[in-house]
C-alpha cells in the first residue's frame, strides 16, 4: 500500500501545482476541484473520515461552486508580470519553508500522546460516542460556537458590500424539475441521517449542514427558491438560529450546572442534538446565502 | 466569574440582533458596547480585587479543554478595547445617527447598517481573544477578527478601499494560516495545542519552527516591519470610526498573543529575540520615514502606526525574563497608551477631512479658517504618542527605558530613543501647518463649530493625556500574578 | 519492502511530506500570481497542506485509532476557510466590477 499512498500523495501534488497554474480560470477550477477529491481520498487513507466527508462536501464541492461563480463574473485573468526577483524571493521563500516543514516533520519527537486518553477516559460522559463529534460539541465546543461566529461574519461581509446583480439562474430544461423533486427531499434526508450518525459514525452538523446546502443549491439553480425575493430579516434570524440556540444553550447550561456549556449530567445527548439541529439548518442557510449574496437586514428589495 | 464568557457572548448576540434588526442596529450596537464596558470594569476591579480567575469551559480542563483566563494583562487590555470602543461609538453616533430618518441619504443608512454588527463582533472577537487560554482557539478568533476588520475597512465601498480590503484579508488569512502551520507542527512535536504547549516547544526543532512560524504569523497580522505591506492603505482608506477601530484595537490582538507567547515562556531563543528587536527597529524606522514623507494625513498617521508597533515589538522583544524582572510591563502601557491616541488621532484626521474636503498635509495650512477642536485633539494625541510627561506613552517609556538601563542595554535606549525624535519629526509636520494662523488669517476667519464627533476625538486625547497620571490603575492589575 | 532512502516510509511521512510540499506550492504561487483567483486557490491549497499536517500527525499506524482531537481542527478549519473564501470571492467580484465601470 506504500506505493498506492506515493502515487496519491503525487497526483494531489500535480493536481494542486496544475490548480494554481493553469492559464485559465476553468482549468484551475477543475484542478482544484480534481485536487479536493484526491485529498479526500488520502484523509480516508489515514483513517479520517468524518474530515474526509467535510473536505469533499465544502473543502472541494462547495469552495469550487463559489470559484465557478467567480470565474463566471469576472473578466479573464491577465499574464502574471512579476518582476524575476519577486519570482527568486518567492521561490527561496517558498523551498526554505517547505524544507524546514520537511525537517521538521522528519525530526518529530516520539509520539507525544497527550489527547487520546484524555478523550478514551471523558467519552463516556460526553454523551456522543463519536470521539470527533464529541471534541466538537461538548470537549471544544466553544471553538464550533465561535466557528459559528466566522461564518455569520463573513455572511455580515458579504451582506455589507451591497448587492451584486445577482441574475436568476436560467432555467435548466424540463427534465430539471423531477431531478429536484427527487434531489431536495433526498437531501433533507441524507442530511438529517448524517445529523443522527454524527454521534455514532462519521458524520455531524457541518457534512450534515453541507448536504443541505447542495439541495438547497439544487432548488436554487432549478429557478425553484429565490432568496432574493424573501425579505432579509427572516433569511438573517434562520442563519442566526443555530448559534443563537448555540450560545443560549451555553448560558442555560451555565445557569443549570454552573459552568458555561457544562450540559446537565446524563441528558448531554440530547443537548447536543438539540444544538445540533439547530447548527445543521443555520449552516445550510448560511453556506446558501453566501454563495447567493443577501442583503442587509433593513434593506429594501 | 460568570460575566467572563459575557464578555464575548453579549456581544456577538448584539452583532445578530443588530444584523437581524438592521432598523434599530445603532441601539443594539450602544447597548452592546455600554454594557460590554460595564463587564469590563467589573472584570478589572474583580481581578484587581480577588486576583486572576480561570474558567474551564464545559468543565473539561487543559489541555483536552478550553480554559477562560482572566488575568491583569487581559483585564487591562478588555478594558482599553471597551474604553476606545465608548469613545469610537459617540463617533459613529454622530456620523451616522441612531434612528433611520424619514428621508435619508442611502450612503449613511449602508454605513449605519454595516458598521455595528461589524465592530460588535470586532469586539466580541477581541475579547474572546485576550481571554483565551489555548492556541487553536486564537486561532479561530483571529479569523472572526479578520473578517469584522476587513469588512469594517470595505465599508465605505470605494474601489481603494476595496482593494485595500482584499489585500488585507489575504494578509490576514495568510497570517492565521501561518499561525495554524504552527500550531499544527506544535501538536505534532507535544501532542497539544493549549499555552501550556509553549515551554515544551524548545526541545525540539519541530518545536522550535512551530514557536517560529507562529511568531511570523502574528507579525503579518500586527503588520511588523517588513510584513506591514498590506496596512497603510487599509487603515487609511476606511471611514474615520473604523480606521480608529483597526489601528487601535485590531492590531493589537496580534501584540497581545505576542507578549503571551513571551509570558508563557515560548519566546526564549536568542535568534528568535534578536530577530524581533531588529524588526522592531527597522519599522521604527521605516515607518517613521514613510511618515515624514507621507502628503496624506491619514496616511501619515497610519504610517506611525508601523514605528509604534515597532516599538512595541521592541518593548517586547527586549523584556528579558518575565517572571523576575518587570520589563514586559512596559509593552502593554504602550499598547494602551497607542491604542487612546491613536484612535483620537483617526477621529480627530477624520473630522479634518471632513472640514476640508481632503487630507492633504500641504493643503493644512489654512487661511480663511481657524484651527478648531479635531486640530487640538489631534494635537493633544500627538503629545501622548511622542511620549511627552504626563502622558500614558510616558510612563510606557519610562519603564521601558528603566528597564533597558538596568540591563545595561544602551544602544537599544538609543534606539527608543530616536523613534521618539523622529515621532515628534514626523508628528509636528501637522501641527506646526495646523497652527500657523497669525497673519495668514483673513478677515471674517471663523472656528469651525464643535460637533459630536469632536468629543470623542477629544475625550479620547484627554484620556491618554491623563492616563499617565492615573498610571497606578494599570500598574496594579499588571503587578497583579499572572496565569501561566 | 521499503523503499531506497527512507528507511521507515510510513503513510503518516508520505503524506506529512506531501503537506510540506503543498504549503510551499502554495506559498510561491501565492506570492506570484497577480490574479485574484489564483491567490485565492492558493490560501486553499495552503489549508490543505496544514491540514495534513494535523491528519498525518492524528495518525497512530495501522491498525491504531487515531487521535480525534486534530480531526475536529481539521473540520473547524475547513468550515472557516469556506467562509473566509466566500468573503474573499465576493470582494475580488465587487473589485472587478467597480474595475470595469472606472475603465468606461
Amino acid at each position: 500500500m506504500i506505493v498506492f499512498d506515493l502515487m496519491l500523495a503525487a497526483a494531489i501534488l500535480v493536481a494542486g501545482w496544475s490548480a494554481l497554474s493553469a492559464p485559465d480560470r476553468t482549468g484551475a477550477i477543475a484542478g482544484f476541484l480534481v485536487f479536493g477529491l484526491l485529498v479526500a481520498l488520502s484523509w480516508v487513507r489515514l483513517d479520517a473520515p468524518d474530515v474526509a466527508l467535510a473536505e469533499a462536501a465544502i473543502g472541494s464541492g462547495l469552495t469550487g461552486a463559489l470559484m465557478l461563480r467567480a470565474a463566471g463574473r469576472m473578466a479573464p485573468p491577465a499574464a502574471d508580470r512579476v518582476p524575476r526577483a519577486q519570482r527568486a524571493a518567492a521561490a527561496l521563500l517558498a523551498c526554505g519553508l517547505a524544507g524546514g516543514l520537511a525537517v521538521a516533520v522528519m525530526d518529530l519527537p516520539g509520539a507525544t500522546i497527550v489527547y487520546d486518553p484524555l478523550v478514551r477516559a471523558d467519552l463516556g460522559q460526553s454523551g456522543v460516542s463519536n470521539p470527533v463529534t464529541a471534541v466538537l460539541l461538548n470537549f471544544r465546543a466553544w471553538d464550533t460556537l465561535l466557528e459559528m461566529a466566522v461564518l455569520l461574519a463573513a455572511l455580515v461581509l458579504v451582506a455589507a458590500l451591497g448587492p451584486r446583480g445577482t441574475p436568476r439562474p436560467a432555467r435548466l430544461g424540463p427534465l430539471y424539475t423531477p431531478f429536484l423533486r427527487i434531489m431536495a427531499p433526498l437531501s433533507v434526508l441524507v442530511a438529517g441521517h448524517l445529523l443522527w450518525l454524527g454521534a455514532t459514525a462519521p458524520g455531524g452538523a457541518f457534512q450534515a449542514g453541507a448536504v443541505l446546502c447542495g439541495g438547497l443549491l439544487a432548488l436554487y439553480f432549478g429557478g425553484a427558491l429565490r432568496p432574493a425575493a424573501v425579505p432579509a430579516g427572516p433569511l438573517w434570524a434562520l442563519c442566526a438560529a443555530g448559534v443563537a440556540v448555540f450560545a443560549a444553550a451555553a448560558l442555560a447550561a451555565e445557569v443549570l450546572t454552573g459552568t458555561l456549556l457544562a450540559y446537565p449530567d446524563g441528558a448531554d445527548k440530547i443537548w447536543i442534538l438539540a444544538i445540533e439541529g439547530g447548527l445543521t439548518v443555520s449552516i445550510g442557510a448560511t453556506l446558501l446565502l453566501l454563495f447567493t449574496g443577501l442583503r442587509q437586514g433593513g434593506a429594501r428589495a | 466569574m460568570t460575566d467572563t464568557s459575557l464578555l464575548v457572548l453579549l456581544p456577538f448576540l448584539a452583532a445578530l440582533a443588530a444584523t437581524i434588526h438592521a432598523r434599530g442596529a445603532a441601539g443594539w450596537g450602544l447597548a452592546g458596547t455600554v454594557a460590554s464596558a460595564g463587564l469590563a470594569a467589573h472584570l478589572a476591579l474583580s481581578v484587581h480585587a480577588s486576583g486572576p480567575a480561570s474558567i474551564a469551559i464545559g468543565g473539561w480542563a487543559a489541555p483536552l479543554g478550553i480554559t477562560l483566563r482572566a488575568d491583569g494583562l487581559a483585564a487591562l487590555m478588555i478594558a482599553m478595547t471597551a474604553l476606545v470602543g465608548l469613545g469610537v461609538c459617540v463617533q459613529a453616533l454622530a456620523a451616522w445617527g441612531l434612528r433611520p430618518t424619514a428621508v435619508e441619504d442611502p450612503r449613511r443608512a449602508r454605513m449605519r447598517m454595516g458598521f455595528w454588527p461589524l465592530w460588535l463582533s470586532t469586539l466580541a472577537a477581541l475579547n474572546g481573544l485576550y481571554l483565551s487560554g489555548d492556541l487553536f482557539n486564537l486561532y479561530v478568533t483571529f479569523e472572526i477578527l479578520g473578517l469584522a476588520a476587513v469588512g469594517l475597512t470595505a465599508l465605505s465601498g470605494t474601489r481603494r478601499a476595496l482593494r485595500a480590503a482584499f489585500d488585507y484579508l489575504v494578509a490576514g488569512l495568510a497570517g492565521s494560516l501561518l499561525l495554524l502551520l504552527g500550531v499544527a507542527l506544535a501538536y505534532a512535536a507535544a501532542g497539544r495545542v493549549d499555552l501550556g504547549v509553549l515551554p515544551l516547544l524548545a526541545d525540539s526543532a519541530a518545536g522550535r519552527i512551530a514557536i517560529a512560524l507562529i511568531v511570523s504569523g502574528v507579525g503579518l497580522k500586527a503588520a511588523l516591519f517588513p510584513l506591514h505591506f498590506w496596512m497603510p492603505a487599509a487603515h487609511s482608506s476606511a471611514a474615520p470610526a473604523a480606521s480608529a477601530i483597526l489601528s487601535a484595537l485590531v492590531v493589537k490582538g496580534a501584540l497581545y498573543l505576542a507578549l503571551r507567547l513571551l509570558l508563557e515562556g515560548g519566546l526564549v531563543a536568542d535568534a528568535l529575540r534578536w530577530g524581533l528587536i531588529c524588526l522592531g527597529a527597522g519599522g521604527m524606522a521605516w515607518g517613521s520615514v514613510c511618515a515624514l514623507r507621507a502628503d496624506r494625513l491619514k496616511l501619515l498617521v497610519a504610517y506611525s502606526t508601523v514605528a509604534q508597533i515597532g516599538l512595541i515589538m521592541l518593548a517586547i522583544s527586549v523584556a528579558g525574563d518575565p517572571l523576575t524582572g518587570t520589563a514586559w510591563q512596559a509593552a502593554a502601557l504602550l499598547m494602551l497608551s497607542h491604542a487612546l491616541a491613536k484612535a483620537a488621532m483617526f477621529l480627530a484626521v477624520g473630522r479634518i477631512a471632513e472640514e476640508l474636503g481632503h487630507d492633504r498635509i500641504s493643503g493644512l495650512n489654512r487661511s480663511d479658517l481657524r484651527p478648531g477642536a479635531a486640530e487640538f485633539a489631534f494635537a493633544i494625541a500627538a503629545i501622548s504618542l511622542i511620549g511627552l510627561p504626563p502622558t500614558a506613552g510616558f510612563v510606557g517609556k519610562w519603564v521601558l527605558i528603566d528597564g533597558l538601563i538596568g540591563q545595561g542595554a544602551w544602544p537599544v535606549v538609543a534606539l527608543v530613543l530616536t523613534g521618539t525624535v523622529l515621532s515628534v519629526a514626523y508628528l509636528s509636520r501637522v501641527v506646526s501647518r495646523c497652527l500657523r494662523g497669525g497673519p495668514h488669517i483673513a478677515p471674517g476667519a471663523r472656528r469651525p463649530p464643535w460637533r459630536a464627533g469632536d468629543v470623542a476625538a477629544i475625550g479620547l486625547a484627554f484620556t491618554a493625556l491623563f492616563m499617565g497620571l492615573l498610571s497606578a490603575a494599570p500598574l496594579a492589575l499588571l503587578n497583579g500574578p499572572l496565569l501561566s | 519492502m521499503t523503499p531506497f532512502p527512507f528507511p521507515d516510509l510510513t503513510p503518516q511521512l508520505i503524506y506529512h511530506l506531501a503537506g510540506a510540499a503543498l504549503v510551499g506550492i502554495a506559498l510561491y504561487r501565492g506570492a506570484t500570481s497577480s490574479d485574484l483567483l489564483t491567490r485565492i486557490l492558493a490560501l486553499n491549497v495552503l489549508s490543505v497542506g496544514i491540514a495534513a499536517v494535523f491528519v498525518a500527525a492524528a495518525n497512530r499506524g495501522a491498525g491504531a485509532v487515531p487521535d480525534p482531537v486534530p480531526h475536529a481542527f481539521v473540520l473547524t478549519g475547513i468550515v472557516v476557510l469556506v467562509a473566509v473564501t466566500a468573503a474573499l470571492l465576493a470582494l475580488a467580484e465587487r473589485i472587478d466590477l467597480t474595475g470595469a465601470k472606472s475603465d468606461d
